[in-house]
């Protein structure tokens, strides 16, 4: 282990929120998960129909780009972070091991599927899973991730093949050292600018709405207008699997319940109680239940996904019964649910918007 | 490469941290560390890769995928994905997908597929399946070409192992 002080692992909900708190922990500073989520402006939307995700369908996005919640917190909170995208993975180990070696825990984002500690439904080609490195003997470095219970142990060929993959939205490389904390946080303008940014990136204005459909609310409009269309669009295991991961993907893959709603409510409920404001104190719990109907709406999902035969050769037998009819029934259902949450959230985040100015 | 016969088990004490508006009683969500309310349907999920094992398996026997088709079909992976992992244009990796177009692929494309589907250059030229009451242990050498394959009575390896 690095450094005289042991090094304290904890699980949390998410992999860079967790690995910022774990790390600010080691040095010192005590940040709840959901408040490094809330300050880094952790919520989002993105619909991105170009691109094919894990499930097999097209990613979504609930989070904002992967690395932003580190360098917001950074900015937000003036914590001392040096973060590069090293050239070649080389140079990015010749600088960890010189961290790890003087005592000192680094994050990384590595591709997920070469975490082997991770059971295998985790275990998918996501290049963008942060962990700290918090040790090494040799060629075997210690890992904390968040998403494991205890250290886990990566050897370095693995972790040279999953810092550096050349995947699409990959942060290859990329290495995180802390380097100074701040002498105090100013939690009210912290909170201000952080909040604030996040409901401006969910309710973008309406011209810029018209140009990125795929955004924020409009994200997910769009998102429930294409879900009506996935039975004619696939077919077989493609369309089941794709049902079910994209609701275990909202829920139990990182993101804390409710395609982290849950947790941001939590935000909002800490940042309430740190501003002695009632009406955020309020809006926290709108937020908490706007994650549980949105844990109910994942429930309906995988309800209609298990109407899909698991084998492909009994696709087309069933193609012709009446269960298509209901799963094209329950999606409509569902696209109405995820309309009416986008039109929540547009509410939402412009009486956040106008309750955190006015603090 | 030695083909499951059998899907993996969900582990019922996995465990992850869930914002929980309920446990606390106070109307706010706060984390608890708790199982995955839907580890039925990752245990589906499991099935269902299983039953694609299968279905892959079966199409690689028949001609109608390369080995590299194989794992990039059983991994969710992508053309466009793997192509540029592989600093490779699309197209020739949709060659590699087929019986002949993978005949063509050089053995260093073949050690750059195998880094990025977590196999040895090996698994591309063998697949076995593995009858109860036999335990394989599969090792693959730094160079990922080669493999040591230990095979004994049940109780004395573990199926499928790979290291």
């Amino acid at each position: 282990m690095t450094g005289d002080k042991p090094y304290e692992h904890r699980v949390a909900s998410h992999c860079e929120s967790g690995s910022v708190r774990n790390l600010l922990l080691h040095a010192g500073l005590d940040i709840s998960e959901a408040a490094i989520f809330g300050i880094g402006s952790g919520p989002a939307f993105y619909y991105l129909f170009f691109a094919k995700g894990p499930s097999g369908f097209p990613l979504v996005g609930v989070r904002n780009r992967p690395g932003m919640i580190l360098k917001n917190v950074a900015r937000r909170l003036d914590i001392g972070f040096t973060f590069k995208k090293h050239r070649t993975t080389q140079e990015a180990l010749a600088q960890a091991n010189a961290c790890l070696d003087a005592g000192e825990p680094v994050i990384a984002c590595v591709d997920m599927f070469y975490m082997k500690y991770l059971p295998p439904f985790l275990r998918v080609h996501a290049p963008f899973h942060f962990i700290v490195l918090c040790g090494r003997d040799g060629d075997t470095y210690t890992v904390s991730d968040p998403y494991f219970k205890s250290l886990a142990q990566l050897d370095l060929q693995d972790l040279t093949v999953a810092w550096s993959t050349f995947a699409p939205m990959a942060q290859d490389n990329f290495l995180c050292r802390l380097e100074r904390l701040p002498k105090s946080v100013e939690w009210k303008r912290a909170i201000k600018v952080a909040t604030v940014k996040t409901c401006k990136e969910m309710v973008l204005p309406p011209v810029v709405r018209d140009l990125l459909p795929f955004v924020g609310v409009q994200g997910m409009r769009t998102y429930s207008k294409a879900m009506t269309e996935w039975p004619r669009r696939y077919r077989g295991v493609k369309l089941r699997e794709g049902i079910l991961m994209s609701a275990v993907g909202f829920e139990d893959q990182g993101t804390g319940g409710g395609a982290f709603r849950l947790m941001y409510g939590a935000y909002l409920d800490e940042a309430a109680h740190r501003l002695a404001s009632p009406a955020l104190k309020e809006l926290a719990a709108q937020m908490t239940s706007h994650g549980q109907a949105w844990r109910e709406t994942s429930r309906k999902l995988i309800r209609v996904g298990k109407l899909v035969p698991m084998q492909e050769e009994r696709f087309d037998h069933w193609a012709l019964s009446d269960q298509p009819a209901l799963v094209a029934q329950g999606l409509e259902e569902i696209a109405g649910d995820f309309r009416r949450a986008a039109d929540f959230e547009q509410g939402f985040f412009q009486k956040l918007g106008s309750a955190v100015r006015a603090l | 490469m030695i083909i499951a016969t059998k899907a993996d088990k969900h582990d019922e004490g996995w465990r992850i941290v869930l914002y929980d508006q309920e446990a606390h009683g106070t109307g706010s969500a706060a984390p608890t560390l708790t199982h995955a309310e839907f580890h039925e349907e990752i245990d589906t999920y499991y099935q269902q890769r299983q039953l694609e094992r299968e279905r892959l398996y079966a199409e690689l026997i028949e001609g109608k995928t390369s080995p590299v088709g194989f794992f990039l079909m059983l991994q969710g992976m992508d053309v466009k994905d793997v192509a540029k992992r592989m600093k490779l244009r699309p197209g020739v990796v949709r060659r590699h997908l087929t019986p002949e177009g993978f005949a063509s692929a050089t053995v260093e494309q073949l050690r750059r597929y195998a880094r990025i589907f977590d196999v040895s250059v090996a698994d591309f030229f063998w697949f076995a399946r593995c009858s109860d009451g036999v335990s394989v242990e599969v090792r693959s050498d730094a160079s990922g070409l080669l493999q040591l394959v230990d095979l004994s009575p049940t109780g004395q390896g573990s199926a499928g192992e790979r290291s």
